[in-house]
């Protein structure tokens, strides 16, 4: 049996595809693939989704149950159903690692603190989606300040030698106080650790209650910055938990996950796709 | 005697020069350099478009968000008196019409609602702290997405008869929210109609809450945008005065009236 699961976030497209046995059981991860987005979310959604199918030689026919989650989720046709991208991390956390119970998020556009139970039930969350202070969007934009891509951002930040602080929590107050330091001389090195500082600051007081006292882990592009990680770890006491899936791509797995509990609870269609 | 006034905000460096009493020169610049040289820079162009050397000025009268960031000015100036913005505005405006009882300035980064007495004593400020959005930024950053001039941006959000409705409060998201709208395939003059009209009803409504009193002026790099002038009188009720100078200048203003007091 085959389940898609596919996450259109506000930057990047995630498809994933798990393959079961004839007993529906044993799920494993066959395909997943990422892009930047396209302007509508449908196309991001086929063309992420398509990728992932070619890449595996099966095409759309072949997909059993098809769940989306993320930003563009509704607005998905191929999709049977839709669920929360909450949801989802918990789901797509607890089917690699169902030790870990609390979860960061950090997309491109919002911060969310999970909290799931030893079923991987969501149970708790704080979210923040209406300013972008910890989120992608603040390091995209402060990373265009400095003229570098947001993938060097950590590289860079560890060649820091000085402490700086940027104070402004507002992405706009940041990226003027950064263009003002960088104008009087102040290396990029010392500001990029400077930002990565900001961001684990903002994020932690968002996820301190959620995540105190339990395994965590991070996920979304941003858990990929080891600057911003190495400062959260510190500022939270704990170190997170690493899992073994592509931390980006843990929504999309969560909706493929999701597509299969679905196939199982709908016995109609299992019937129909046994015989 | 030369006074010198001297904004320094948050984007542009801003100058104004009286001598006399009078204006005899201003001059503005964005920073897009070490903030002493361009505010340095900035001095000297307006001095010199009144004939003046930088010499010439015995006060400098220095205000805005950055000001106390500027430290090289010994050499050249005799003497700095550093004052809060909103005194600034609230002299300079009461100069200019005695009526005047508050001020809404949009900057950059911001907005003041100024409450004034009738001696031109700012009695009361409401601003934005921690957050850029109800700031002229977010003017800028849709003026660049959409690839219309900021100063057209004001006419073309006035043609539109139905503004859309803009949901993020947030500069950053309010771009991003544009994009989206632009790949639907919606008309800019719509979109910048409801740019507009989001930007002077997070204003209008911070304005309200203080209780406003007539006359109320608009100043500030925004206030030459049409179209949140338009919104802002329709979400106000009231007739916004003009005021005879360069909304842009009158901090500096205030600050070389100041520092004419002072010295």
């Amino acid at each position: 049996m085959i389940f898609a699961g596919c996450d259109v976030g506000s930057l990047t497209a995630k498809a994933v595809v798990l393959e079961t046995n004839k007993d529906n059981i044993n799920p494993g991860v066959i395909s997943s693939e990422l892009m930047g987005v396209r302007p509508l979310p449908e196309q991001s959604a086929t063309e992420i989704m398509q990728r992932a199918l070619d890449a595996i030689n099966i095409s759309f026919e072949d997909i059993d149950v098809c769940c989306s989650t993320g930003y563009g989720r509704e607005e998905i046709s191929f999709a049977d159903f839709n669920i929360s991208e909450i949801s989802c991390h918990g789901k797509g956390v607890y089917f690699t690692d169902p030790l870990v119970r609390a979860i960061i998020d950090i997309g491109g556009q919002d911060l969310k603190a999970i909290r799931i139970d030893e079923q991987g039930r969501l149970v708790d969350f704080k979210m923040n989606n209406r300013c972008a202070a910890g989120t992608g969007r603040f390091l995209e934009v402060s990373a265009q300040v400095l003229g570098v891509s947001i993938e060097d951002l950590g590289p860079l930040s560890i060649k820091s030698r000085k402490n700086i602080s940027v104070t402004g929590q507002c992405s706009i107050f940041a990226e003027m106080e950064v263009t003002r330091k960088l104008y009087s001389g102040i290396k990029k090195a010392d500001l990029a650790a400077a930002i990565n500082k900001a961001m684990a600051l903002r994020i932690s007081a968002l996820a301190k209650r959620i995540v105190h006292g339990v395994p965590t882990c991070i996920t979304g592009g941003v858990s990929k910055n080891i600057g911003v990680v190495a400062n959260l770890e510190k500022v939270l006491g704990m170190s997170f938990k690493k899992i073994s899936f592509d931390p980006q791509m843990i929504g999309a797995l969560g909706a493929a996950v999701y597509a299969k509990e679905y196939f199982n609870t709908r016995p109609a269609k299992q019937e129909k796709g046994l015989a | 005697m030369v006074y010198a006034g001297c904004d320094i905000g948050a984007s542009v460096v801003k100058a104004v020069i009286i001598k006399d009493r009078k204006i005899t020169g201003t001059a503005k610049r964005k920073i897009d350099d070490g903030l002493e040289k361009v505010t340095k820079g900035v001095l000297k162009e307006a001095l010199q478009a009144g004939g003046l050397s930088l010499r010439r000025a015995s006060v400098l009268g220095i205000t805005g968000r950055e000001a106390r960031s500027v430290k090289f000015f010994r050499p050249f100036m005799p003497k700095l008196s550093f004052r809060p913005e909103e005194l600034c505005i609230a002299k300079a405006t009461h100069k200019m019409n005695l009526n005047i009882r508050t001020v809404i300035d949009i900057g950059a980064l911001g907005f003041k609602i100024i409450s004034i007495d009738e001696r031109g004593m700012p009695i009361d400020i409401i601003t934005n702290e921690k957050c850029a959005s109800g700031g002229g930024r977010f003017l800028e950053n849709i003026s660049k997405a959409l690839e219309v001039d900021l100063d057209k941006m004001g006419e073309i959000a006035l043609i539109s008869k139905e503004p859309c409705t803009i949901t993020n409060q947030c500069v950053v998201f309010a771009e991003t929210e544009v994009i989206s709208l632009v790949n639907k395939g919606v008309d800019k003059k719509h979109i910048l109609g409801g740019i507009v009209s989001s930007l002077a009803s997070q204003v209008a409504s911070a304005a309200k809450r203080g209780g406003l009193k007539k006359d109320v002026a608009f100043i500030g790099g925004t206030s030459k945008n049409q179209g949140i002038y338009y919104y802002l009188e329709k979400n106000l009720d009231v007739k916004l005065k003009k005021i005879p100078l360069d909304p842009q200048f009158i901090s500096a203003y205030g600050a070389a009236i100041l520092a004419g007091n002072s010295g």
